[in-house]
């Protein structure tokens, strides 16, 4: 009863013409892509196997009764790591067909193989031997076609010789299919579509290493383009099986796998480590981790593959939480993106490179991608404001000293001198050419030595002396050599003293250096009057300068110390 | 002389002082020097001051709302600035003169000159009157103004709306500011002559002049052929 309820279903299934491919658990998720038929209530697993060669194993009459299936024989010893020759037997039922239509098999197995149809040799795929030397090895995808006359409705035998004596890997079946022949190689074809998907990464990898090459030197940039080569090189080896190769080459790809999971997983936490300028750290364990989690599920390549993508995502989710911790700008994208493959890879298994997982990995690059072009916006955005910024400041520093107020002021002052007492007003002039040349020289650029500043505070000082009549001085304490400045950022220190105090007396400026420790320190001391302001105008020049050349790493204040006035500048060192 | 010299640049403030001493000599009595506002403003209420230099950019500073302050008071008011483009505005607020930097002796001598001659501001573009009050100076539009009189050592602005306010300046002082059309009338008044509706004259030289709102002003005698002639 129930052989007949399966019977009929197989026979109203038959009718339906379609492709059957039956593809082991690994390839679900290909499974779920295509529409499923089964046709055979024998799947192949269930085909008999003997190790060993004998032609009259072809025989249609043979008794295979004792043989073991596939399915138990893969689980001997044997079976497990078989090389050498073998034969498969099993049952084959054929319907009805309209005339015209063509009917094959497809074979995927690590194998060179023989198709023999009711005791007759109908394809050979490579040359069956008993040993190396007269091997030639075959194809991992092989078509059959079944010669017409042959495909009667009505059970047949089908028998298959085997030899896999090349190569360093295993004899193992990776699928069997039945169907009408044209479908079967649509089908086929079909299947290569997703490789094309491999021109992407490598696209993406080219933009990021010329990006790298000629706008931003990041080092995240040059990671990217390499992880993502890596990854499509991965994706093509994987998609590989799919084009089909001589079988002995198959441990060559299955180690290229490895080597490439290797790889990606290596750089991936690299590249969150220096996107997010991470402590580097971090990257002592990933070696580590990935040695003991590709031990660990190491039995074989897929499970290294596995542990290796298991460590690597790991430590990339937990370095772009951390990233996410600190802040960092657009770190949620490279954190979703990695919970999300690690989600996946978890469900997937160790047969994850052929399910959905790489999709979830393509969808991380992705995320990746995004957060990396956010960055080259916000840089883009932010040279621009920069250049705006410098060159606003210059043209500040410029007018300060050049409007007309302090021009005509200035000129009104050497009049007087001339008049009163020419060779100080050639003084005057002399000292005031020497402030403005200084000024020029520094205006441009957006840091200058620390002993020019210097010498621009003290012409500075000298023509207000003149000015005033007062004698102003500056005092350093500490060591100038080599120290890099904002320009006339002491200078405006110096002028919002002189401009908000009093007028009339002498002002004895103090400037204490201190570059020992994790920061730089400079401290500017004047003495207080009663008819000082608060704030200048000038501090809005100083904290733009500071940021500019030294962004978030600067504090300045001003306080009044008891009947000191303390200007505070502390830059952290790089 | 009296005079205020309101400058914080120490080497300019000299150079008034020295110029200022050759021009003048002997008729200076005092020459004082305010490096700031609030010190000048301290010195002007409790000396009497006949003419003030005034920098309009003291301590970097934009000196109108100085300007405003000082113009009210009873003393002329020359500005000094390095921003000559604003001295048309400052005379709308009644200057007597407007000398940019740098300035040689001859320039200041001009302005001095002017002081000294009681003669009219030279460019008389005053739009606005400073009056001060208990709240602060407020400001007045000359336009608002129907005619002005002498009030001792003040003059009475009587305004249209009828209100009446005391400006720092005496009549002769105020009407040196005013432009043209403004003339002094009489020993106490002084009108706009573009205002006038009638002129008349009654027995025993007594003159009187009408103004379009109906305001009848008092003309002295003397002034009466004049304006006459040259005003109607």
């Amino acid at each position: 009863m129930k052989v007949g309820m399966v019977t009929s279903s197989v026979m109203i299934r038959a009718m339906m013409h379609h492709t059957a491919l039956w593809f082991p658990k690994r390839c679900f998720f290909v499974f779920l892509l295509l529409p499923v038929c089964s046709l055979h209530a024998q799947d192949w697993r269930n085909f008999k196997v003997k190790s060993g060669d004998e032609i009259q194993y072809a025989s249609p009459g043979f008794a295979d009764d004792e043989w073991p299936g596939y399915r138990q024989w893969r689980e001997t010893d044997e079976g497990k790591r078989y090389k050498g020759n073998l034969w498969m037997r099993g049952q084959l039922t054929f319907g009805e067909h309209p005339p015209g239509t063509s009917y094959g098999m497809a074979i995927l197995a690590v194998s060179t193989c023989e198709v023999y149809l009711d005791g007759q040799l109908i394809a050979a795929n490579g040359k069956v031997g008993s040993g190396p030397e007269d091997e030639r090895a075959g194809r991992t995808i092989f078509v059959v076609a079944i010669p017409p006359e042959l495909h009667t409705p009505g059970r047949h035998q089908l028998a298959l010789r085997f030899s896999n004596h090349h190569g360093n890997f295993h004899f193992g079946i990776i699928g069997m299919g039945y169907g009408k022949l044209n479908e079967i190689i649509e089908r086929l074809r079909g299947m290569l579509l997703p490789l094309v998907l491999s021109s992407a990464f490598f696209m993406v990898a080219i933009y990021f290493f010329l990006l790298y090459l000629f706008s931003y030197r990041e080092p995240a940039f040059a990671l990217f383009a390499i992880l993502s080569t890596l990854v499509g090189m991965l994706y093509v080896a994987e998609q590989w099986r799919l084009v089909g190769y001589t079988y002995h080459l198959h441990y060559q790809r299955l180690l290229m796998i490895v080597c490439l999971s290797a790889g990606v997983n290596l750089l991936l936490p690299l590249f969150f480590m220096y996107m997010h300028r991470l402590s580097r750290i971090y990257a002592l364990f990933l070696p580590v981790l990935m040695a003991v989690s590709g031990f660990l599920f190491g039995d074989n390549p897929d499970g290294v593959s596995y542990g290796f993508f298991l460590s690597g995502l790991a430590m990339a989710q937990l370095l772009s939480a951390r990233a996410l911790w600190l802040r960092r700008p657009h770190a949620h994208w490279g954190f979703v993106g990695c919970v999300i493959a690690i989600a996946t890879l978890i469900w997937s298994g160790r047969d994850f490179l052929e399910g959905p997982f790489f999709y979830c990995f393509i969808l991380m690059i992705l995320l990746m991608m995004i957060s990396l072009s956010l960055q080259i916006r916000e840089a883009r955005r932010n040279f621009q404001e920069a250049r705006l910024t410098s060159a606003r400041l210059e043209t500040e520093l410029l007018q300060k000293h050049i409007q007309p107020h302090f021009m005509l002021n200035t000129l009104t002052a050497a009049m007087e001198w001339v008049e009163r007492d020419p060779p100080a007003a050639v003084r005057f002039i002399d000292a005031l050419a020497t402030e403005m040349r200084s000024l020029f020289t520094a205006s441009g650029r957006s840091l200058i030595l620390l002993s020019e500043e210097l010498a621009l505070c003290r012409a500075h000082l000298e023509t207000q002396s003149f000015r005033t009549g007062q004698k102003h001085d500056l005092e350093v304490e500490g060591k100038v050599d080599g120290v890099m400045v904002p320009p006339a950022v002491f200078l405006t220190l110096l002028e919002n003293g002189l401009t908000h105090g009093s007028p009339d007396c002498a002002y004895h400026f103090h400037l204490k250096i201190d570059l020992e420790g994790t920061h730089f320190c400079f401290e500017v001391d004047h003495q207080a009057s009663d008819d000082d302001d608060n704030e200048g105008t000038g501090s809005r020049y100083i904290k733009a300068r500071l940021e500019e050349s030294f962004p978030g790493r600067w504090q300045f204040r001003t306080e009044l110390d008891g009947s000191i006035w303390r200007s505070t500048i502390i830059i952290e060192k790089p | 002389m009296h005079i205020l010299v309101v400058e914080d640049e120490h080497i300019i403030a000299a150079r008034f002082t020295r110029l200022l001493g050759e021009i003048l000599g002997d008729r200076i009595a005092k020459i004082e020097v305010a490096s700031s506002l609030p010190l000048a403003e301290e010195y002007l209420e409790n000396m009497v001051v006949d003419l003030v230099f005034l920098d309009l950019n003291l301590r970097g500073k934009n000196g109108f709302e100085l300007l405003k302050r000082a113009v009210s008071g009873a003393y002329q008011t020359v500005i000094v600035s390095a921003h000559t483009e604003r001295a048309m505005e400052a005379f709308e607020y009644g200057v007597l003169d407007f000398v940019g930097k740098p300035f040689d002796r001859k320039r200041l001598e001009m302005a001095v000159e002017r002081f000294l001659s009681g003669a009219r501001a030279k460019e008389r573009a005053t739009r606005y009157l400073m009056v001060k009050q208990a709240s602060g100076t407020k400001l007045i539009e000359l336009a608002e103004v129907a005619y002005i009189r002498g009030a001792g050592a003040y003059a009475e602005l009587v305004l249209r709306d009828g209100r009446s306010l005391l400006h720092g300046k005496s009549l002769e002082k105020l009407v040196r500011l005013l432009p043209d059309p403004w003339q002094r009338i009489h020993k106490s008044y002084v009108a706009n002559m573009a205002e006038v509706r009638q002129w008349h004259s009654y027995e025993g030289s007594k003159y009187e002049l009408e103004l379009k709102d109906g305001c009848r002003l008092p003309v002295g005698r003397t002034r009466y052929k004049e304006l006459r002639s040259q005003w109607l």
